[in-house]
This record gives structure tokens, sequence and C-alpha cells, in this order.
């Protein structure tokens, strides 16, 4: 049977290999003297970036809303295959539009509430909000550029079988 | 006046924060620079397009104004986007700079292309909206005056 101090003394190294090994790979754990600070001029700044951006986000979000009213009580006068597709096209716009500004709308207000409040989690999670805001975009605006390729070497095969 | 003890208790770009704002400017630049390609492709398009009009005028004496505006909008569309782009694209590589150098003054210069970015980008949803809403008024009395 292993002694109960050999137990704690395994554990007790387990962790200081683990804490070395964090130290290794990750420098900057503890150098708080030498990251960048957020001084009056940076945070006037961001200040201002997030009560745009907020604009930015809450005239998304209405746009939005106003493309599906339209989508929908739009051109009455129009085959049924035309309402139908001008409906799919605004719904997923309006889908992808909302989840961007969401991103949007948190990072504004994970930065305000970080900077008014000097708290360091809000802050980071608003910048985290931003990344996530430009990596959806990113991949939108790939996903549009592969489907548009793809339809137009559709169309161009189509009418070459013509 | 500074207060003594902001330095304890300020905010920073913490290991965390510039991780991500580095993942920020490099999704940043990569949009800006498909947007300048975009941009660029589409000014050859125009070019193609208004030659071949040209071409078309002086041998069917016919004139597509219809055409002709809508290239023209979609021409100032792609202007707009192209310097909310150049915006953001000073931001990404001022931004990648001043946390590869730990360069404050780098930093504070690319949040403030980051303000002018999303203070142009307000303005123009500002006027995006308007247009918006003053399109749909002016569909719904065009409805109601076919009716």
């Amino acid at each position: 049977m292993v002694p109960f101090y050999y137990t704690q003394l395994t554990i007790l190294n387990n962790r200081s290999k683990a804490l070395q090994m964090d130290t290794n790979t990750n420098p900057n754990t503890s150098d708080n003297l030498f990251d960048l600070a957020i001084d009056d001029t940076a945070r006037s700044l961001l200040k201002t970036a997030a009560t745009w951006a907020k604009i930015v986000a809450i005239v998304g979000l209405a746009g939005a809303a106003l493309a599906v009213i339209e989508a929908f009580a739009g051109n009455r006068a129009a085959g049924s295959m035309t309402i139908a597709s001008s409906v799919l096209i605004a719904i997923v716009t309006v889908v992808f539009s909302v989840i961007l500004n969401i991103f949007l709308l948190r990072f504004a207000s994970n930065i305000q509430s970080g900077l008014s409040g000097m708290n360091q989690a809000n802050f980071n999670e608003g910048v985290n909000s931003l990344a996530l805001y430009l990596k959806c975009m990113g991949i939108f605006i790939i996903v549009a550029i592969s489907l548009a390729i793809l339809f137009v070497l559709i169309f161009s095969a189509f009418m070459g079988m013509r | 006046m500074q207060n003594p003890n902001d330095s304890l208790f300020a905010l920073e770009f913490d290991h965390q924060a510039s991780a991500y704002i580095v993942q920020s400017a490099k999704w940043s630049r990569f949009l800006a620079i498909l947007w300048f390609v975009l941009c660029g492709l589409f000014v050859i398009a125009c070019l193609i397009t208004i030659v071949t009009t040209i071409d078309r005028q002086t041998t069917l004496t016919t004139y597509d104004m219809g055409g002709q505006v809508a290239l023209g909008v979609t021409l100032l569309w792609f202007i707009v986007i192209l310097v909310g782009n150049i915006f953001r694209y000073r931001f990404a590589i001022r931004a990648i700079r001043a946390i590869r150098d730990t360069d404050q003054q780098m930093l504070v210069s690319s949040l403030g292309q980051l303000r002018l970015y999303t203070k142009y980008c307000g303005i123009i949803s500002i006027i995006g909206i308007v247009l918006l809403i003053a399109g749909t008024i002016i569909n719904a009395f065009a409805d109601m005056s076919a009716l």
C-alpha cells in the first residue's frame, strides 16, 4: 500500500511540473509590467469606437427587421417563385446580419462596461467579441464568394449544355 | 491630473486581450485585402462595360440610361466600402505591430483607426437606413396608388 505522504508528494510534484510547463510555454503569464496599458487617450478612443459600434449594431438590427417586413409585405404582383426566392434571400441575409450585429453589440457593451467599471474580464470579453465578429464576417464572405463562384460555374455549364 | 493609483488598477492589454486583438487584426487585414481585390476586379469590369457601351453607342446610337445609373450607384457603393476598408487595414497593421513590438504609441494609433472605422460605418449605416426607410415608404405609396 502506498503511504499517504507519498501520494501528497506526487501530487505536489505534478503541480510544480505543470506550473513550470505553463511558464515555459506561456512566458507572458506574469509579465504585467510589460503589457500595453489602456491610457487616457486609448480609453477615450475605445469609448468612442464602442459608442459608434453600438449605433452600427442597432441600425443593422433595425435594417434586418425592415428587410424582413419588406420581403414579406413587398411586391405582391410578382410571381410566387420570385416572392419565395426573395423571401429566402432576405431570411438568409437577416440571419447573417443578426449574428454579426449581436457580436458587435456585445463588443460595444462589454468594452463600455469594462472601461467604466475598470473590469478587465469585461474588457477582454469585449475584445473577444470583436474578434468573433470579424471572424464570422470573414467566414460569411468566404462562403458567399464560394457560392457565387459555384453558381457561375453551374450556370455556365448549363448554358454550355444547351 | 492622473491618479497615482491608476497604474495599479488600470486596464491593460494582457496576454488574453492581446491574443484577441491580434486575432481581430488578422481577420481585419484579410477582409480589407479581400475587399481591395474585389474593388480592383470591379473597376476592371466597369472599364470593360464602359468601353463596350461606348462601342455600342457609336454603332446603334442608343443610350442605356438605366444601366449607366446602376453602374454609377454600384461604383459609388464600392468606393464607400473601399474607404472603410482603408481604415480597417490601417487598424489591423498597426495593432499587429503594436502587440509585436509592445509599442504603446502604435496601439493608440491603431485604436484611433478603429474609432474612425466604426464612426465611418455608423454614418454610412445611418444614411443607409434612412434611404431604406424612404424607399419602403415610396414603394408603399406607389403600391397604394397602383391599387
